[in-house]
């Protein structure tokens, strides 16, 4: 069973549906696998920047993989996530939550997963500050998001303890059967 | 001064006379890159096709050629992005070292090294509602295709381009070009410059019309007879998207080459070529998996991709090693404990490949649920009806695996949600027409064949098994599975 593509599958199913249709939901998808790396679930993808901030070919095309294959689609329906992943989805799904009303979930999560980027992978400096990263949106074009979004974001990722660390510890516990 | 593309000239035997400039001369030379001499283009298809010995050395070469005259061609048709010569010797040496990143056996070797990671890396982050079945043996695991993953050959490919200490990274920094920039463009990761994707990764791009002519020549096959100059000669490009078409006189030979490309599926998914790759899959993961395997001269077999970044880093002259003779040295030198490794291992060296005990085939990317085909590559071994078979035949499970082919004749099939379907990404690849001054995808001429075509994902899965050809137990196994599988419908 490949790990990737079930996790892929059951954490959107989990974070409101696993969904290829729109735009916006494929934007989705990718920060959503994003934050869940950085937060310790690291399925091995890796990103680099684009358009709409961090982005995976590879996850794209595990995603296409699943979407087009009811079979497979099947098989997953059967598996089910473990704990420790459902215990970092709880992030998501405060985070969600917590969404400025102007934004859509899509874009909260691409802002997130943006400001994430820039601070600790395109200029890893632990310098970097708020500001800085405010003129890095801007200097990417992302110049929809407003002052108090970047603010609300930079603030919930601090909460997180992903502004002082790159990422958290993965739970121990979702290494041990691995191997031979 | 300019730079001289025809420093020296190489004869090669798909596309002729091959100029090479002074920079791209001393990168050939280079035993980083004279390694691809021995990882073959077509992994085992030798087995089946002896004539498919080319390597990825020629072939390499041959991509540099096509992406210069594509280069050339865009810059008579006024392209902007390509009228600079230090951008053309760049696009060359994106071409010319594509490959550079090559496992031994290739894709093979690459699918051994994601599969080594996916076990040791990703954490297992599902659990299983069911009980899990019992242990399979890793024929059954090895059918598996990974399709991304860390120890990609690009990523090896990027690592030798842009380690310090390697002779390519040196010689293409003292030419004043960057390294990184020329790694990011062979693996399409060049987002700032979506025009050199789609030159290297697109449905019709210099990679894939090199290795259709330079497969079918060597294997003695007929589907690479496309006018493929005649395709180039028409490349133009549209200003305003900045994308790469084709006038419409070339539609006929480029539906040639999509289809041609179809048809050169018969030597690189070969039933018999496909067996001995799953053989080969299982026993070099199992060799690198296997902690009492020391010995070598080469030194102890890697276990890892990032085993092998170590050995890069620290001897360089590891990797002019690392190619199909690896393989076979360390095959040739152990030893496994497991029956059935011994088995596939005495097979795979003495050339007998697993018994094709059933193959089906559809060609609709919705197949009907109750074909065949359906059956085979939804979780057959593990139906009560297949174990029944298989204990009637006397054949243990762990001798089976299903492995599954399928082709598509564009990225994205044209169909009444396309605009929607269509990414930014998927756009860059699809052929394109010029029409009417601007670019046009081909899929979506309704008199072009290249549309129904779309639709379609011919798919081919075969039951293969490790018996012995001829004896009981595979004539049992067939009669038991046919007689379970054929009550549902035709198989192809």
């Amino acid at each position: 069973m490949d790990q990737r593509l079930a996790g892929i599958y059951l954490v959107m199913k989990e974070l409101g549906g696993f969904s290829l249709e729109s735009f916006d939901d494929r934007l989705f998808l990718q920060k959503a696998i994003y934050l869940l790396q950085i937060l310790g679930i690291d399925l091995r993808f890796r990103f680099s920047w684009y358009l709409r901030g961090p982005y995976s070919n590879a996850l794209t095309q595990c995603a296409f993989e699943i979407d087009g294959s009811d079979p497979l689609k099947a098989k997953l329906d059967q598996l089910t996530l473990r704990h420790e992943v459902l215990q970092v989805l709880d992030y998501h799904k405060q985070w969600l939550q917590g969404k400025p009303a102007t934004l859509l979930e899509s874009s909260w999560l691409e802002l997130l997963s943006s400001i994430h980027y820039l601070k600790h992978i395109s200029r890893p400096d632990p310098s970097v500050t708020l500001q800085n990263v405010r003129d890095y949106l801007k200097t990417a074009g992302k110049t929809g998001f407003v002052d108090q979004d970047i603010q609300a974001a930079w603030d919930t990722l601090k909460k997180a303890g992903l502004i002082d660390r790159k990422t958290l510890p993965p739970p121990a516990t979702l290494y041990e059967s691995n191997g031979h | 001064m300019g730079i001289n593309f025809h420093y020296k000239v190489i004869c090669d035997n798909v596309h002729g006379s091959i100029g090479i400039s002074a920079l791209e001369q001393n990168i050939i030379n280079t035993r980083t890159f004279q390694r691809l001499k021995k990882i073959k283009q077509l992994g085992l298809a030798s087995l089946v096709f002896p004539g498919a010995e080319h390597s990825r050395f020629a072939h390499s070469i041959g991509v540099m050629h096509l992406m210069s005259k594509m280069v050339d061609r865009l810059r008579e048709e006024g392209c902007e992005y390509v009228k600079v010569e230090r951008v053309k010797q760049k696009l060359r040496l994106a071409a010319l070292l594509h490959d550079i990143g090559h496992y031994p056996l290739a894709h093979l070797g690459e699918q051994v090294f994601l599969w080594v990671d996916q076990v040791d890396k990703v954490p297992q982050v599902v659990t299983q509602d069911k009980p899990s079945p019992p242990d399979q043996h890793l024929l059954l695991s090895a059918a598996y295709e990974y399709k991304s993953g860390p120890a990609k050959h690009e990523s090896l490919g990027k690592l030798i381009l842009c380690s310090d200490e390697s002779e390519i990274h040196l010689l293409v920094k003292k030419a004043e070009f960057d390294p990184a920039e020329i790694a990011r463009i062979f693996n399409s990761e060049d987002k700032e410059n979506p025009f050199y994707i789609q030159l290297m990764s697109s449905t019709l791009d210099c990679d894939r019309m090199d290795f259709l002519l330079r497969d079918s020549l060597a294997s003695g096959t007929n589907f690479g007879h496309v006018d493929v100059n005649y395709i180039l000669r028409n490349l133009t490009w549209d200003p305003e998207s900045k994308f790469i078409c084709f006038q419409p006189k070339a539609i006929n030979a480029i539906e040639h080459f999509i289809t041609g490309r179809y048809f050169s599926y018969n030597v690189t998914y070969h039933k018999t070529v496909m067996g001995f790759e799953l053989m080969a899959k299982v026993l070099f993961f199992a060799m690198m998996r296997d902690k009492e395997f020391k010995e070598g001269d080469y030194g102890e077999i890697v276990r890892s991709f990032d085993d092998v970044e170590d050995k890069i880093k620290t001897d360089w002259t590891f990797l002019a090693n690392f190619n199909d003779e690896y393989f076979w040295y360390y095959l040739d030198r152990w030893r496994p404990s497991d029956p059935i490794e011994q088995e596939l291992r005495h097979n795979l060296l003495s050339r007998v490949p697993l018994r094709v005990i059933y193959e089906a085939k559809v060609l609709h990317t919705d197949p009907e649920p109750k074909s065949p085909y359906y059956y085979l590559a939804s979780g057959f071994i593990d139906s009560v009806e297949c174990q029944n078979c298989l204990r009637a035949a006397g054949v243990d499970v762990n001798r089976l695996a299903v492995k599954k082919e399928q082709v598509t004749f564009e990225k994205v099939p044209y169909s009444v949600r396309y605009d929607q379907d269509v990414t930014e990404e998927n756009r860059l690849k699809l052929v394109k027409v010029v029409d009417g001054g601007q670019a046009k995808d081909l899929v979506s001429y309704q008199s072009s064949i290249v549309q129904p075509l779309s639709r379609y994902q011919p798919s081919v899965a075969r039951l293969y098994a490790l018996v012995e050809k001829g004896s009981d137990e595979e004539t049992r196994l067939k009669e038991g599975v046919n007689n379970i599988l054929d009550k549902h419908g035709p198989r192809i």
